[in-house]
């Protein structure tokens, strides 16, 4: 295993003090590691190839599958093609990614093709126009996106987000802060900050809103922000506590808990109707609702049995479901995007892990070494779960891929970070 | 007697604004990104401007005697029945005073440990409190004196990662907001 460090610096904002700090540390198999090279040639000085080129290496190597080869080592300009893929074939190349940035009538263009050095062709060719409000970070992770996706066969994730909590300790006071960042450690920004507890950071099915819980009101409330604009509501009326957000799908529910003669039971708020239907009824708890991708069923924890364990049950009509048996404790489920799998927290005899729960194959499987990870989601293609750890005390963040390949562990200069959720 | 009185006020706002924040793609027939929500105009929001709730601890009240002394009542891992004898008293005690001087609130206060997940425990340290406000009721307090609130495992009594500290994390603690006196 090859270990990394990547202090990524990001300040973003116009004022001074806040900025994040975000590290990420790569620990990742080398094996298998399919060997790229990247050049990309500039003749429009609009355009910096170097910060295309470092973001695109930054996430072929971040996602485990590639190992980087320098393409400055190789000439890359021979016009004879089978002599050129000869060259890069010595050099140790599976592929090479060649683009050219250039002006034509006045236009700048990012065109850019995929070669498959063993096959000698191009796999993969296409051209992005660039202009004063092209973002160059985000060009370049589609790119990554479409060459991963071509030679992986697997959806890439290289512009998607994640959010989390953080909290920062000052002398006499706790600040709660909500961020928004890029995967790849770019871009954090803190959405919202309350000298309150804030939690359960959820996204809306189409990214552009955040749920979450603030206790801004002196328990715990479900607020909705939207990100373009900073707009707040509260979802519900009244003073009554409510907690565990979670968005259906569809976008036209939103499932929650909330407690009534003396249970925590699940309720569906209906946003076009702004009416709410009980869910569950059962002694005890039942929280940590998680709509199925289709909107017509909810993976929730429920302790009926007498300990925390998984269930599911129907939206419309049908029983409660009990899926998970091993351990003393499962809880917090977040399911796949395809719906075949749970993510959810385990105990079996050894601290609270992260495991994947395979709902055609009622398998279990440990996926994390800590003693109290928790808030795991899956990664948009389902390939990495994203949860929160400890390590020497502080909160980090890691991402793993279910194989294990790669490790990621992020953390936040000086605060503590939690609770992540991974975007759609 | 009152004991403590703490109210904390404060405010703060801070407005910035992101560098960039104008700087998304356009659709474009030769761009082949879309442009998907994201964050255009990410904004701080308020650190707060809200006042927190009169905490006062009241050890020892009555003129005729009655104490109620302890106000923490401690739970087993992931339980939250009251069993123990002397938590019971606790209880009695609390709904004696409290139908004795009527205008008395309480704001009970449910907590966790740290291990498992935040959201359970928010719900773990509410069923715990539930529990407590069920007892008062029954001994025949009135539902409106009674606010019930869960901080999950976010204030910990004490820190640190062992059964010892856990074990004191894990509690209600009934708290006046109003004495009645």
């Amino acid at each position: 295993m090859k270990k990394i460090i990547l202090l990524l610096i990001v300040q973003l904002f116009i004022t001074s003090k806040s900025y994040s700090e975000l590290t990420i540390k790569i620990d990742r198999a080398e094996i298998g590691a399919l060997p790229i090279m990247v050049h990309i040639n500039q003749d429009s000085k609009n355009y910096p190839a170097k910060e295309f080129k470092d973001i695109i290496e930054n996430d072929l190597y971040g996602s485990g599958y590639f190992n980087v080869l320098d393409s400055l080592k190789v000439k890359n300009t021979i016009k004879n093609k089978s002599t050129q893929y000869a060259l890069w074939n010595l050099a140790g190349a599976n592929y090479f990614l060649k683009a050219d940035i250039y002006s034509n009538a006045g236009k700048d263009f990012i065109k850019f093709e995929l070669h498959n050095v063993i096959k000698k062709n191009i796999t993969i060719s296409y051209k992005i126009n660039l202009n004063e409000k092209s973002n160059i970070r985000k060009i370049s992770h589609t790119i990554s996106n479409v060459i991963f996706e071509d030679i992986t066969g697997i959806k890439g994730i290289f512009d998607t987000k994640i959010a989390y909590i953080s909290t920062e300790k000052l002398e006499n006071r706790k600040i709660y802060k909500l961020h928004v960042a890029d995967i790849d450690g770019f871009n954090s920004v803190a959405i919202y900050k309350s000298s309150k507890q804030l939690m359960s950071p959820t996204w809306s099915p189409k990214n552009d809103k955040i749920a979450y819980v603030s206790f801004e009101n002196n328990r715990p409330q479900i607020f909705i922000q939207t990100l373009s604009t900073g707009e707040r509501i509260k979802l519900l009326d009244g003073n009554k506590s409510s907690s565990a957000p979670a968005w259906s799908p569809n976008e036209k529910f939103m499932a929650y808990t909330s407690s009534v003669n003396g249970n925590l039971e699940i309720f569906i708020y209906n946003f076009s109707k702004k009416s709410i239907s009980r869910f569950t009824n059962s002694i005890g708890i039942d929280t940590e609702a998680e709509w199925g991708p289709k909107s017509k069923k909810i993976y929730f924890t429920s302790d009926r049995s007498g300990r925390p364990h998984i269930y599911s049950k129907p939206v419309r009509r049908g029983n409660a479901k009990r899926l998970t048996f091993d351990g003393s404790y499962n809880a917090d489920a977040n399911v796949s995007s395809d719906g075949k799998f749970l993510s959810i927290v385990h105990n079996g005899g050894n601290g609270h892990k992260i495991a994947i729960y395979s709902l055609d194959d009622k398998y279990l499987k440990v996926i994390s070494k800590g003693r109290l990870d928790e808030a795991p989601s899956f990664a948009p293609n389902n390939k990495m779960v994203l949860f929160a750890s400890k390590k020497l005390h502080k909160g980090i963040l890691v991402a793993t891929s279910n194989d294990g390949r790669i490790r990621k562990e992020i953390e936040l200069v000086g605060e503590d970070v939690r609770e992540p959720i991974w975007s759609h | 007697m009152f004991k403590g009185f703490v109210k904390n006020l404060v405010i703060l706002s801070v407005i910035i604004f992101i560098a960039g924040c104008s700087m998304l793609p356009k659709k474009d027939p030769d761009v082949i990104i879309t442009t998907e929500p994201m964050l255009t105009k990410p904004q701080e929001g308020e650190i707060d401007k809200i006042t927190t709730a009169d905490s006062i601890n009241l050890d020892f009240v009555d003129d005729e005697g009655l104490t109620l002394g302890n106000n923490i009542i401690y739970f087993d891992y992931d339980k939250y029945s009251v069993d123990k004898k002397e938590d019971k008293l606790i209880i009695k005690k609390y709904s004696s005073y409290m139908k004795k001087y009527r205008n008395s609130t309480v704001r009970i206060e449910g907590h966790a440990d740290e291990r498992g997940s935040r959201a359970y425990n928010l719900a773990l340290g509410e069923k715990r409190a539930e529990n407590i406000k069920e007892i008062l009721l029954i001994n025949g307090v009135s539902k409106d004196s009674i606010e019930v609130v869960s901080y999950g495992e976010e204030n910990p009594a004490t820190e640190g990662a062992n059964e010892d500290a856990h074990s004191l994390n894990r509690r209600v603690e009934i708290v006046f907001s109003n004495s009645g006196k």
